[in-house]
């Protein structure tokens, strides 16, 4: 033994070389800076853990990263620097989905992160016979940047090859072992460990004698670990005579699963979650003692002592820590290239690109055509003249305003391939031809100019040519997208079509995008319409390349529900209990809220023994061997804590929704590659990685606005004939119909402005312009609001505009109650407990010469981060680049020190401007109080350009606008059938789904004109999709469609049908079409209950339909079988020609009928296809007029059959439609609360405030904001309206319980209005049966 | 071949946490000469108590009826024990382990 472990630290000594250990303390190591190691040699103590897995491992470690380097921290700090671990590596099981963040965690402390990874590798002679067939564990550590490409590269290849269980074969191990130092793997896992555990030594030191072979002794480590387990010891030694036979050194490790013995439970947990077993079910992956924690040289030292290797082992960990040198931290990557012209450069083409957005931002010169075939783009005003319900006046000639638009981007197409186009050039035209924002020395041309020249000094006009790619190709796709976030500060990104709102219009400031100074890759946004998103991230990947271009990860993190479920699943708790105690908790609730549920948990837990919860659980339901009430309310505290312990630990990884990564480089030498179970390509890390990364990330971003807008917009041109442009909506003046809709709070379905908080905004700032759209966006904000921001402003707009004068109130109220309202206004205000009661607004700096007109936009509050960036350039002097320093740096963890240097800096540039001391102080302290709440204006002018939008759709094509975005659902704040009632409420008919009139999707009907002779307007009702229909689905419904569709030129039957449609003529007629088609018994049933086949039998009950329904579907099954068989053209030849000629053979309707009872009669096979035209089917009625068609039995129990009740159809409404095209619930409960003196939410309008009222309606929104300091809100909606309803801390404690026992709620509250808002501050709620 | 007793012994050791130095079975003192092997198990850490109530003095033990009566000083049907398998001067070689959550040293197994 002596001599073996001389010969291995020989051995250790020539290897290792002058990177080696060579006092046995210190090594020359060329460390990674950003790691915080310093550049000189590195002291790491002793011992050093090289084998430790972190909660990134999902569910097979107990600790995050932070937690284990915090350790290891606490550790040093305990013992001295000499002594006490000063690196560490994270070796996660085939994932480095940890490392970046483990990197940047020790970075933070000053500790040395080694990067390595705990591999499955399969080869034949591991993991076989007694040994078992598991994938062996290799602990591979990256040595260098080489290394850990490998690395990436290897986890890459097995995630592609099998992405549930993927599997490095040992052959690609031992291809390329370059760069990496493999330690032989855990007592459980490694090849060695279990070989010698089942007594094959000799087979063990063969395959440690190939490892050295193949790697070389200098790469191998035998690892052993003393974790005090029963066969620790003789392993250990069993291991050690191996690796001396072999001639391979060993390694001592922990096989580190938590970071502290107390975590210890947290990991047997997981381990039990991850298995899906009890704690109280044996299993040999289980940990068996808590002794798997990060120890401290001392406590390894201790462990080890006495044996004769001990000192070697634990030496040997130094000594690899000190080889190991990766940063990730510090990269910069390029972005892919862009096709160019032979000799041009990106930044030619860049500025090419430009020039000619300029032309088409900034119109067309004069006396010229507006360019290159664009035409006239936004005459939209024709289609305002049809007019729609619900509007006010008639929509003028939008789009006279930019006349031109994306034409020529969207013609481009894909990639950018076409030449670059060649706009007039400006020197060719007289100065007075010259649109005059395009002459030299205009505004935008020096901002260009500015911006080029930046972008050109960053090397980043590829970046920027990268994305007008993507946007360009998205929109010759004919997919709505639009940038978002800073990039809107950008004029470059203006003209590339990236975004759409006028930087210099609108003041924004490209600093706050990009600057000389800035670090990294800037990021882009794209908001790209929901439904096609898809399609532009598989163009991107074919444009770049799968190599190239992969989606980000999402690392999902247990929150407290998920938590509180699988800590009780694993506690034991039968799954409905631990249904019950999940369903107790809300859905955003801190790990340090949990406990407090303990009353109301421990309820649940015996209410559910009794057979009393909520779900009305059989006593039998919640018995489990061995479970009783008691363990369950005795394991309940643990619960709770063990719940609150696993909060924020990642529990698996998924894709994220938008963010790709694009890079010139192989992705796969970058980061470990996954596959999605759909197929897509994506990196193992979530957007906060890559960015640490430097790698170039886009968010492609689903907004089902977007494709809302999109659908919306196509329901008008099919319907009108007319597509309005509303990219070229007119912003100055904007349309006063729709900033009226604005104003009144008619936003429900409007984007970003809809929930109740903003209404009640909105009625205090009534926005007039585009701009107060975008202080709007960003003034609902948190911060703002926990600042007392809000009330400042009002104040100081209301101060601005004088009094009430908005018409909206003028129309909704009397003079005398607006000046009531007026005379209360600030007592009625603070009385609606919204969480921005504080605050004053402070004239110095709506008073100041510089500060003032920095802050005008806002009333005088700091609103945005571009308003820092401007105070710290106009009032403390800084640069641009300098003041976004300024900005970043306070934005993020601020040191003491650092602070100091920046108010020295800012300050003494404000006295240099002529500032007092004081007022730079003062302003210094705002700034640096507000920074972190600021919002960015660029991206709320964008969300602004979104409100406007779907406003002006709202106002102008309430039918139109409302179809569409209860197709895109679920979007927007409130649930569908609440943006169904708003249509009620517009006044926009409602109509029920139908078979013969219904499209998958919600669509629009004309049903009418009203109006005067002289001004007749359309009017377009909404019509319920059937794959709105619950058990139908948008496959079954396109085939519904299909079958319609199918048309015969001169065979139409049925009534009413046009464009060779061939409508259902009779329930039984429709079923036997679409049986074949996969109609289900289920969704026929919801089709017939849900009224969708009410049309076929017109003045028929849905009961009578569904009694009907059970008489056809027999024959039916029987003939959607013969159907099934052949739906082709033979096997309609093989039926007879009609009155059941062809088809002679007798057949039983037993077929496929899904366990409906069957009536048992036989009928002629007949084929349907042959019967006359217009026929319809009445049951136990005449069949003759059905030519093919097997004639019905009379079936008496049809007479006589009661019809459904209001109710009851409106039951079924909800059940299968989840809203209703008639009335709302409400209105039938009208009479008996009118009785007892309840008022309605219109009646409400009428009360004075301060009056305490009743008031009943559905909850259709409740939330307890944590801004709120313990209110509740929750919105009421009845037949007449929507009513907020503010709660405080006490009743608001209930909404939860109540809400989950009632839908209809009755509250008793103070009226309390703000010009036409009207809310209740509820004293009591209760819910109604 | 061994024989397995499960009986609470009384050991001696230099302190608490530290090897066994000697111990008593059956009325007879053996002296540890030589600890061949040291091990820890910890098990059903779920059936660790919940804090006692308020009501409970430190130190009190729970009545019955209460939660956690019969079942140890601290833990409920957790175990947390330290096994050592010592050779004694007397020539017994054995496993005992330290009961944490009983407060109690026993005699597991005794080897031939």
């Amino acid at each position: 033994m002596t001599e073996m472990l001389t010969e291995s630290e020989r051995a250790a000594g020539k290897d290792t070389g002058g990177g080696g250990r060579a006092d046995g303390r210190r090594w020359e190591t060329p460390l990674n800076g950003d790691a915080g190691t310093g550049t000189g040699p590195t002291e790491y103590g002793d011992y050093v853990e090289l084998h430790s897995a972190s909660a990134y491992s999902f569910r097979r470690a107990g600790s995050s990263v932070e937690a284990l380097v915090a350790r290891a921290v606490a550790r040093a700090a305990a013992l001295g620097t000499e002594r006490g671990i000063r690196a560490l590596a994270l070796t996660d099981e085939m994932t480095l989905a940890g490392v970046v963040r483990f990197q940047a965690a020790c970075a933070e402390h000053g500790v040395k992160g080694i990067v390595g990874c705990a591999l499955a590798v399969s080869e034949p002679h591991f993991g076989t016979g007694a040994a078992g067939r598991q994938p062996a564990e290799v602990v591979a550590l990256a040595e260098n940047q080489t290394g850990y490409a490998r690395l990436c590269a290897l986890l890459t290849a097995a995630n592609l090859r099998a992405p549930d269980a993927p599997v490095i074969a040992f052959a690609e191990l031992a291809a390329e072992p370059e760069g990496l130092i493999l330690l032989t793997g855990g007592p459980e896992a490694g090849t060695l460990a279990r070989l010698v555990r089942a007594g094959r030594r000799q087979e063990a030191v063969a395959v440690a004698r190939r490892y050295h072979a193949v790697f070389g002794a200098e790469r191998v480590f035998v690892e052993v670990q003393q974790q005090r387990l029963p066969e620790s010891v003789g392993l250990m030694q069993g291991l050690v005579e191996v690796a001396a036979e072999a001639g391979l050194r060993v390694v001592a490790t922990n096989g580190v699963r938590y970071a502290t013995r107390a975590e210890y439970a947290v990991y047997d947990l997981l381990t039990c979650v991850r298995l899906g077993i009890s704690v109280d079910v044996a299993h040999r992956e289980r940990p068996r003692n808590d002794e798997a924690y990060l120890k401290s040289d001392a406590e390894m030292r201790a462990l080890f002592a006495g044996l004769p290797w001990g000192e070697a082992a634990l030496a040997a960990t130094g000594e690899i820590a000190g080889r190991c040198a990766v940063a990730l931290l510090r990269g910069t990557c390029t972005a892919p290239a862009v096709a160019l012209a032979d000799g041009e450069t990106p930044d030619e083409r860049l500025a090419a690109l430009c020039e000619e957005g300029l032309w088409t931002r900034y119109g067309a010169p004069v006396g010229r055509d507006a360019g290159d075939g664009q035409g006239q783009v936004g005459q939209v005003g024709q289609v305002g003249q049809v007019g729609q319900v619900g509007q006010v006046g008639q929509v003028g000639q939008v789009g006279q305003v930019g006349q031109v638009g994306w034409t020529r981007i969207q013609a481009e197409g894909e990639a950018g391939l076409a030449p670059t186009p060649s706009p007039p050039a400006a020197e060719q035209l007289p100065e007075e031809a010259m649109p005059e924002a395009l002459r030299a020395g205009s505004a935008p041309r020096r901002q260009l100019a500015h911006e080029l020249d930046v972008i050109g000094r960053l090397e980043l006009a590829e970046f920027f040519l990268c994305v007008r790619e993507m946007v360009s190709a998205a929109r010759g796709m004919g997919v709505r997208i639009s940038g978002r976030g800073s990039a809107a500060n950008s004029l470059v990104a203006y003209l590339l079509g990236i975004t759409g709102v006028d930087p210099i219009a609108h003041g924004l400031l490209f600093e706050r995008f990009l600057n000389p100074e800035r670090r990294g890759m800037p990021d882009i946004d794209l908001d790209i319409q929901s439904d096609r998103r898809e399609e532009v991230i598989r163009w991107v990947e074919r444009r770049y390349g799968h190599e190239h271009a992969a989606m980000v990860a999402n690392v999902m993190t247990y929150r407290a529900r998920l938590a509180l479920r699988d800590v009780a699943k694993a506690l034991g708790y039968p799954l409905d209990v631990v249904n019950q105690m999940t369903k107790v908790l809300p859905h955003y609730c801190g790990r340090g809220e949990i406990a407090g549920y303990a009353e109301e948990l421990a309820g649940v837990i015996a209410r559910a023994a009794q057979g009393q919860g909520e779900v009305g659980l059989a006593p039998t339901s919640t018995r489990r061997r061995g479970w009783t009430t008691e363990i369950g309310l005795r394991r309940l505290p643990l619960a709770l804590g063990l719940a609150a312990r696993v909060c924020g630990l990642p529990r698996h990884l998924s894709l994220h929704n938008g963010g790709m990564v694009l890079s010139r480089a192989r992705l796969a030498a970058v980061l470990p590659v996954r596959v999605s179970a759909n197929g897509v390509r994506a990196l193992e890390v979530d957007k906060d990685d890559v960015e640490r990364l430097g790698l170039i990330k886009f968010d492609l971003l689903g907004l089902r606005t977007l494709g809302a807008v999109a659908e919306a917009l196509t329901l008008i041109e099919e319907t009108t004939g007319t597509r309005p442009d509303v990219d070229q909506l007119p912003t100055e003046p904007p349309d006063e119909q729709t900033m009226r809709l604005i104003r009144a709070g008619q936003t429900l379905a409007v984007f970003q402005i809809e929930s109740p908080g903003q209404w009640h905004l909105l009625a205090q700032t009534q926005p007039e312009t585009f701009n107060d759209l975008i202080v709007q966006t960003a003034l609902f904000r948190p911060g703002p609001i926990q600042g007392g921001f809000v009330r400042p402003y009002v104040e100081q707009r209301r101060e601005k505009h004088g009094q009430w004068q908005w018409e909206s109130l003028q129309r909704e109220q009397q003079q005398a109650e607006q000046q009531q309202a007026e005379q209360q206004w600030a007592e009625q205000r603070d009385a609606v407990q919204t969480p921005w009661q504080s605050g004053q607004a402070d004239t110095f700096w709506t008073g100041h010469a510089v500060l003032g007109p920095i802050l005008r936009e806002s009333e005088g509050i700091l609103l945005f981060q571009e308003q820092i960036l401007e105070i710290a350039h106009q009032f403390a002097g800084l640069s641009y680049a300098e003041a976004d320093g300024f900005r970043r740096a306070m934005s993020h963890q601020r040191e003491p020190e650092q602070m100091a240097a920046m108010r020295e800096r800012f300050v003494a540039g404000a006295i240099e401007r002529g500032e007092t001391a004081a007022d730079a102080e003062r302003v210094f302290g705002a700034v640096s109080a507000f920074v972190g709440y600021g919002f960015c204006k660029s991206h709320a002018a964008e969300f602004a350009r979104t409100i406007y939008q779907t406003a002006w759709l709202k106002a102008h094509y309430p039918a139109h606008y409302l179809a569409a975005f209860l197709s895109a659902q679920p979007a927007g704040f409130f649930p569908p059938h609440v943006v169904l009632e708003e249509a009620k409420l517009l006044g926009v008919p409602v109509l029920p789904p139908e078979v013969n009139r219904s499209e998958g999707r919600f669509t629009v009907e004309w049903v009418g004109q009203h109006g005067t002779a002289g001004s007749r307007y359309a009017r377009w009702g909404i019509r319920i999709g059937l794959a709105q229909v619950r058990g139908v689905g948008e496959e079954l419904a396109r085939a519904i469609l299909w079958e319609r569709s199918r048309g015969e030129p001169g065979s139409k039957g049925g009534q009413g049908q046009g464009d060779g449609e061939r409508r259902f003529t009779s329930l039984l007629e429709f079923c036997q079409r679409m049986r074949a088609a996969g109609l289900t018994w289920a969704a026929a049933e919801a089709l017939v209950l849900s009224g969708a086949c009410g049309g076929l039998h017109p003045g028929e009950d849905r009961r009578r339909l569904l009694w009907r329904l059970h008489e056809v579907w027999p024959l039916v099954g029987a003939m959607g079988v013969r159907a099934g068989k052949g739906t082709g053209a033979g096997a309609r030849k093989s039926g007879g020609t009609g009155g059941g000629k062809g088809g002679k053979k007798r057949r039983r309707g037993t077929a496929d009928t899904e366990g409906i009872e069957q009536l048992a009669f036989e009928w002629p096979v007949g084929d349907g296809r042959q019967r006359g035209a217009g026929g319809c089917v009445r049951a136990g009625g005449d069949m003759a007029s059905m030519a093919g068609l097997p004639q019905l039995p009379q079936v008496p129990g049809l007479v006589g059959l009661p019809g459904l009740s209001r109710g009851e159809r409106l039951a079924l409404d909800y059940t299968l439609l989840g809203m209703s095209a008639g009335v709302h619930p409400l209105a039938l409960l009208r009479r008996e609360l009118r009785r007892r003196g309840v008022l309605s939410i219109a009646e409400v309008g009428n009360v004075p405030a301060g009056r305490m009222v009743r008031v009943a309606g559905w909850a259709i929104s409740a939330q307890r904001p944590p801004t709120a300091h313990g209110m509740g809100f929750v919105v009421l909606e009845d037949e007449t309206g929507r009513l907020p309803v503010a709660l405080p801390p006490q009743v608001a404690a209930e909404i939860h319980r109540v809400l989950r026992e009632a839908r209809v709620v009755e509250v008793l509250g103070k009226v309390e209005r703000v010009g036409w808002y009207r809310a209740l501050l509820g004293v009591r709620l209760w819910g109604r049966e | 071949m061994g024989h397995v007793y499960s009986q609470v012994i009384a050991v001696i050791t230099a302190a608490a946490g530290e090897r066994p130095e000697r111990l008593v079975w059956r009325g007879r003192e053996y002296t540890v000469a030589e600890v061949l092997s040291t091990w820890r198990l910890r098990d059903r850490w779920w059936e660790e108590l919940p804090p006692l109530s308020d009501a409970l003095e430190p130190g009190e033990q729970p009545q019955p009826g209460q939660p956690g009566h019969g079942q140890g000083r601290r833990l409920g049907g957790a175990s947390e024990r330290t096994y050592w398998r010592v050779r004694c001067v007397e020539g017994m070689i054995c496993d005992v382990y330290e009961d944490a959550a009983r407060g109690v040293w026993m005699l597991d197994k005794v080897y031939d």
